[in-house]
């Protein structure tokens, strides 16, 4: 699955193996932090964090066993972590051009009710978040999931039901999910 | 409990968002692009490569070094012109000055003449003093003169790097000129040669919507040193004055630039060299600043209306901090959870270290631990009043304080009082401080040529 249009760009430290990796997996790690973050800049953010990390450091036994599974996994933890930092964000201004919402928006439209569930996604286990955009993202089986994190069917779907009833719940306590 | 379920489902295909082919394709080639651009990069198994730094960057470096504080008093011209610029008070390794083509050695408490360049072998130090008591120390391989300026004295820097520490009491602008630049010594600035890049720095304009009321979102940056990811940090939406003020020490009100500086946005993301400073990452962001936007600027004083902090005759009513100061880069562990005291108040957590304010309907409740009052007057500054702060309370220690007054965005800004005490009522009632109206020397920042468009990442 390699990909082809990115062009070669071997150089400085990046080697013909880590280039071969980056060409193999960046759209999965793009596509998840898309999906999860909602921004394009944070995606290529996340994209750019995780391959750089593997760049500065060992390369670990997990990576080296399951290449996919690893990323995928540091895809999503680093996706939520730019997402809680992004809420941090806005406890503590330190400019001078301050202003804050103070009117809330309308909690029925699509635009809210998209920004409230990608909310929700942000506060559940990771584990949880992995089979969700695995399965809805990313259009993965639960025998798909099961197969690339390691994890029997029946985990998976008992992870993917209870994953929906607390985003439900989420979701209806942040504004109102009919 | 089905239909419930699949509700959700539907939300959950409907709602997570992805990207198109040609934007993933495109951004994936451009950071593989810039990963392959790094220089050799340590994987913890081999030692950091070296950087040799050539001369073009240490011009770089000694262009953007920095600093702080207030200085000046407009004074006279430091020196008669034929006086001695300096004395040399150590001298370790091979020093030289060159006059008349010839190098001749340097000795401790030799005078260096202005123009005369000053020279340091490799390894070689020197220590230079000038009238002022402001101490120059050459590095190996270092090359600068001195030069009287219309207000004071220029360190003209041809070679190597510098540290430069004002004294108290300047007598006349100190600046440190090199072939691009002149920048003010204003507190003791530190050259770091080895870390005045960022490793990787992505920067780009971005769009952000007002808020609902029609405001400007703010987002204060994430990471950096001192905090619990010092190799990273992430600026959202920010401005260049901001970054302006953040890299040379300046407050936004001294800058004088072009009108889209407060209005054009940023995203950054910049990894920082392992073992940086926060004085190396203000080199560093100076260096992006004129590296990314071609920043050029010179620097000018005027005697303008200010407030002066002072404190009242019956004295502060706070108290120093029992919290034992931690060294500006070391790492905040505590977290602010967000809660509220019953008076208001957000609440920090024992042991943290920093303000915090919160404002809420028209007021603001502003609770700093073990902090310098410099950080109060960063609250109350501009456009919180409408000019600069000048601190004149004589207090240099740490402190823990709170305080609930009035909040406008701006001066002008319209918005309907709160009944909270105006910022005047409320240092003085509750803080014992006072806010007087009064005319000082402000050296502004005056921007000569900027960027809207960084470079190419």
């Amino acid at each position: 699955m390699a990909i082809a249009i990115v062009p070669r760009v071997s150089g400085g430290s990046v080697t013909d193996e880590f280039e071969e990796i980056f060409r193999e997996h960046y759209q999965l790690v793009y596509r998840t932090a898309y999906g999860l973050t909602g921004r394009r800049e944070d995606a290529e953010d996340v994209l750019q964090t995780i391959f750089l990390r593997l760049l500065q450091r060992d390369v670990s036994p997990e990576l080296k066993k399951n290449p996919k599974k690893y990323l995928y996994r540091a895809a999503v933890n680093a996706s939520l972590d730019t997402i809680r930092t992004r809420k941090r964000q806005r406890l503590i201004p330190t400019d001078d051009f301050f202003d804050f919402p103070s009117v809330a928006p309308d909690p029925t439209s699509e635009d809210d009710i998209g920004r409230r569930l990608l909310d929700a996604l942000a506060r559940l286990n990771p584990k949880m978040v992995e089979v969700v955009i695995l399965r809805y993202q990313q259009g993965y089986s639960d025998a798909q999931i099961a197969a690339m994190l390691g994890k029997s069917r029946g985990v998976v779907a008992v992870t993917l039901y209870r994953a929906r009833a607390r985003l439900r719940k989420l979701v209806s306590d942040s504004g109102g999910q009919k | 409990m089905k239909s419930r379920d699949n509700s959700i489902e539907k939300l959950l295909e409907r709602h997570i968002p992805s990207p198109s082919q040609v934007e993933m394709e495109e951004d994936g080639a451009r950071v593989l692009q810039r990963l392959c651009d790094l220089p050799a990069i340590s994987n913890g198994r081999e030692e950091r490569t070296r950087r040799v730094i050539s001369k073009r960057s240490l011009v770089a470096i000694a262009a953007s070094v920095v600093l702080v504080a207030l200085l000046l008093l407009f004074v006279n011209l430091l020196l008669a012109p034929n006086k001695a610029y300096a004395i040399v008070e150590v001298v370790q390794g091979a020093v030289y000055q060159v006059t008349e083509g010839k190098a001749e050695a340097v000795s401790a408490g030799q005078k260096i003449q202005a123009s005369t360049p000053l020279r340091t072998a490799s390894g070689a130090v020197a220590v230079l003093k000038l009238s002022d008591g402001a101490r120059i120390e050459m590095h190996g391989d270092s090359e600068l003169s001195l030069e009287r300026a219309d207000h004071g004295t220029n360190i003209r820097l041809n070679d190597g790097s510098i540290r430069v520490t004002p004294t108290q009491d300047p007598v006349g602008n100190l600046y440190v000129k090199t072939v691009e630049h002149m920048v003010p010594v204003v507190s003791a600035l530190v050259v770091s040669s080895q870390n005045a890049q960022f490793e990787v720095a992505s920067v780009r304009r971005v769009e952000i919507p007002p808020t609902d009321r029609g405001g400007v979102p703010v987002f204060a940056p994430t990471g950096g040193v001192g905090t619990s990811d010092p190799s990273r940090i992430t600026y959202h939406g920010t401005w260049l004055a901001s970054l302006i003020v953040e890299a040379f020490g300046v407050r936004a009100d001294q800058i004088k630039g072009p009108d889209w500086m407060k209005s054009e946005r940023y995203d950054i993301v910049a990894t920082i060299p392992k073992g940086a400073t926060k004085e190396d990452f203000k080199l560093m962001l100076g260096n992006l600043l004129r590296d990314r936007f071609h920043l050029r600027f010179h620097m000018d004083s005027k005697i303008l209306p200010v407030y002066v902090l002072g404190v009242v005759k019956d004295g502060i009513k706070f108290k120093e901090t029992a919290l034992t100061p931690r060294g500006d880069d070391a790492t905040t562990t505590s977290r602010v959870t967000g809660a509220r005291d019953a008076q208001g108040f957000p609440v920090l957590p024992p042991d943290y270290q920093g303000s915090l304010a919160l404002p809420v309907d028209g007021a603001i409740f502003i609770v700093g631990q073990g902090v310098p009052i410099s950080t109060l007057i960063g609250w109350i500054e501009n456009p919180r009043v409408d000019r600069p702060v000048i601190d004149e309370t004589g207090l240099a220690g740490r402190y823990d304080y709170r305080v609930h007054m009035e909040w406008r965005r701006r001066p002008d800004s319209g918005d309907t009082p709160s009944g909270a005490p105006t910022i005047f009522t409320a240092l003085e009632e509750q803080l014992g401080l006072k806010l007087e109206s009064a005319s000082r020397p402000i050296t502004q920042l005056i921007i000569d040529s900027i960027d809207r468009e960084p470079t190419e990442n």
